[in-house]
């Protein structure tokens, strides 16, 4: 690994601040909204929030396990995207209006 | 197999036959029909019988000096070092072999043996014959369990199984009410004993750390002659023998005990169980040797006891309720003896009175069957010519009861009074009580005899009478038989015949039971006139009221202050006196509790606790509202405030 691509302390609580910006807007916008897709991308952002701490704490610390984490959020996100995409396609088949708080049946 | 194993293996058999016998009856009997259960009820007693005798044989021939022997067969549990140090308190499964448990094992199964014939024939209607020999070979397997038991704790097992087998017979015939308050009323009063008992136990085993009996008897010292420790021991002793003996004041469940058919009050309520007081105080004959007071209580409530139910027995109009006082009158003189340490004397009478008392039950037995269960002495009379076997075996028994010569109960009786005699001191009362008590008996007996099977019948159902079966009158004639000449035992009879073999009752004892204060010659003759006089009266009393001059009884006890009849008929109120201050207070207490404290306190306690988790779980589900918006504040919250308390954790 080259030693000019690692993080100085400077720069590095930028990165973690930018992180956790990104992961209240995604948290804010799965609670505060009511479609379904914008709440799946909602989900991503945070995931993705994820990822840029992952990859910032990989270079701060000189280890390549901040990717590989990266790389299994991705795949993970993917696998996720193709189920709940496939719920909210039935759902909308079902002809039910695409508004997550209509769809509370599942209680008690 | 040397003499320990072959005794052991002896003992095992009396105990397993009954056991048997009992679970094969109890199990197998109800499909097996009515000769088989007939057939396998006595005959596992009978086998019991041949046992004991060959245990008798046993010590009879063993050497001086060797008469008790206590085998050990395994150990039951083991308490550990619970009193001393290093020295472990076990219960074991010993029995002991001496005179004293095989006289009574003589009774037991001897007399066991000839009312289970007999039942063979008085139960004979009875649907349920399966479960009464089930319940009566039951019985006979717990009353040895008690008698050969070497350990206390045992011992109280087989007092408690013969409590409880006298409960399942008294309400044998639990389709009447009254059997089964009867039933009721003696199991509670025995638990009272029973309690009694085991505390003593206790007792014991705090302070010698063993409950071996041979081993308490033979330390009986060590509690300190005349202390209260052993006062305590002995009275709580005591009141275990007073509530299996009915004596006073643990004596009401006795004529209700009557409930249960003929042969178990036969059995259970005269010749064995109700003796096992008797039994018990003279096995602890050495303890009570300790406590001069706990056995002068123990005369007294006696011989208190004995006049007491001598008193109830001349009013009672039932013919079975009179031959049960009479039980518990002959009963506390038994109490009063061994209290007296006459031991050997009082085993003596148990003896004899166990063979006259069965005889007159059973008698009683054969009256009853044959007027179809009525049981009012008033509506008999006029039986002797139309049963004249059993009127006869009757009388037998009756002279037996009041103590002529040369029955039975004349040689017991009389030695009995020899010894209150001699009591020291103040005790000196018992012996004028108990010729108080031989003319009671005495006129009770024959006021029986003359009013059931003299005179005129009083209903149409003795003209329709008949003598009973063979099956019934062969063991009553062997209990007559027994009723005139098992006093000779006693007598110099046998020793004339200059057999080394033969020894007297006192004689046989005397290893276990030692002499006691034995009265000498002069008094012993003094005693013997008196109480043979006084029994006589009685006998004549009965003779010119009830026989000679029939209605007389009622006029001398109308010229008696209105309150002697009263009191006796109506038993000295003891059956109103425990209502009114155990009984009442008790139902009422209990209904209180369950009016006020149960639905306010207990109820409320249970219900709370119910309504907490109910709210609790209420008020989680509502926390599911199907929104995807709350799940996810629910977690990010959570999510938050586990960050900041590992942080909070990081900062320490």
């Amino acid at each position: 690994m080259n030693e000019q691509y690692t993080l100085t302390t400077d720069v590095f609580p930028y990165l973690l601040a930018l992180s956790a910006f990104l992961f209240a807007v995604g948290a804010a916008g799965v609670l505060v909204r009511r479609n379904p897709l914008v709440v799946f991308m909602s989900i991503e952002l945070m995931l993705n929030a994820v990822n840029v701490a992952f990859i910032s704490f990989g270079r701060f610390l000189n280890s390549e396990e901040g990717q590989i984490f990266a790389f299994m959020v991705i795949v993970v996100a993917a696998a996720e995207v193709v189920v709940g995409l496939a719920l909210i396609t039935q759902v909308f088949r079902i002809g039910r209006e695409l508004d997550v708080d209509d769809l509370n049946e599942l209680k008690l | 197999m040397n003499n320990e194993h072959l005794i052991g293996l002896l003992c095992s058999l009396v105990l397993l036959f009954p056991l048997l016998g009992s679970a094969w009856n109890g199990l197998v009997g109800p499909v097996a029909g009515r000769r088989w259960v007939n057939l396998v009820g006595t005959a596992s007693i009978g086998a019991a019988f041949l046992v004991a005798f060959t245990l008798l044989a046993n010590v009879m021939t063993a050497p001086e000096g060797e008469k008790s022997l206590t085998v050990s067969l395994w150990q039951w549990l083991n308490l550990g070092p619970i009193v001393n140090a290093g020295q472990d308190v076990a219960i074991n499964v010993d029995f002991t072999i001496d005179p004293l448990s095989v006289l009574m094992l003589m009774v037991i199964t001897g007399v066991g043996f000839l009312i289970h014939i007999y039942s063979v024939g008085y139960m004979e209607h009875d649907e349920d014959v399966a479960r009464f020999f089930a319940y009566m070979n039951f019985f006979i397997f717990s009353m040895v369990l008690l008698v050969l038991s070497a350990d206390l704790a045992i011992l109280i097992v087989g007092w408690a199984l013969v409590a409880l087998s006298s409960y399942l017979l008294i309400g044998f015939w639990y389709q009447r009410p009254s059997a089964v308050v009867a039933s009721r009323k003696a199991f509670i009063t025995q638990v009272i004993g029973d309690v009694a008992l085991v505390l003593a136990a206790f007792m014991i085993v705090t302070r010698l750390g063993t409950l071996s009996m041979p081993l308490i008897l033979a330390n009986a010292g060590e509690f300190g002659h005349g202390s209260a420790y052993v006062t305590g021991i002995c009275v709580l002793l005591a009141i275990g023998a007073f509530a299996k003996s009915a004596q006073f004041p643990l004596h009401t469940w006795l004529p209700d005990a009557m409930e249960g058919p003929t042969p178990v009050s036969a059995l259970i309520h005269a010749a064995t169980m109700v003796t096992a007081g008797v039994y018990l105080i003279a096995r602890f004959g050495p303890l009570f040797g300790q406590s001069p007071t706990a056995q002068a209580i123990v005369a007294c409530v006696g011989m208190g006891t004995a006049v007491m139910a001598g008193i109830i027995a001349l009013s009672q109009v039932d013919i079975k309720r009179v031959i049960a006082y009479s039980t518990m009158s002959q009963i506390g003189l038994m109490i009063s003896a061994v209290g007296l340490g006459a031991y050997s004397v009082g085993m003596f009478h148990f003896m004899t009175h166990a063979i006259f008392k069965a005889l007159l039950f059973m008698a009683a037995g054969n009256v009853i069957h044959s007027l179809h269960d009525e049981q009012d002495i008033r509506l008999m009379g006029g039986l002797h010519p139309r049963m004249r076997w059993t009127a006869l075996w009757f009388i037998c028994g009756s002279f037996a009861l009041a103590g002529a010569p040369p029955f039975a109960g004349w040689w017991s009786k009389e030695a009995m009074l020899g010894f209150a005699a001699n009591a020291p001191g103040a005790l000196i009362a018992l012996f004028f009580v108990g010729l108080i008590v031989n003319v009671l008996t005495g006129i009770y007996a024959f006021r029986l005899y003359f009013t059931v099977f003299r005179g005129e019948p009083q209903t149409a159902k003795v003209y329709a009478a008949h003598e009973a079966p063979k099956v019934m009158l062969i063991p009553v004639g062997i209990l007559g038989c027994g009723a005139v000449i098992a006093g000779l035992i006693e007598s110099p009879v046998p020793s004339f015949i200059g057999n080394h073999l033969w020894q007297g009752i006192s004689t046989f004892l005397e290893p276990v039971v030692g002499h006691g204060n034995e009265p000498s010659e002069a008094v012993a003759w003094m005693a013997l006139a008196a109480g043979t006089i006084c029994s006589v009266a009685g006998i004549g009393a009965a003779y010119s009221w009830w026989e000679k001059n029939r209605g007389r009884a009622s006029r001398i006890a109308g010229r008696l202050p209105r309150l002697m009849p009263v009191l006796s008929f109506h038993k000295f109120y003891f059956d109103e006196l425990y209502d009114a201050i155990l009984v009442r207070p008790v139902t009422a207490f209990s209904r209180a509790m369950r009016r006020v404290v149960e639905p306010r306190g207990m109820d409320g306690w249970v219900r709370g606790t119910a309504a907490m988790f109910d709210d609790l779980g209420v008020g989680i589900a509502e926390r599911q509202s199907g929104l995807i918006r709350d799940y996810a504040t629910y977690m990010l919250a959570f999510a938050v405030i586990g960050i900041l308390f590992v942080l909070g954790l990081w900062a320490k």
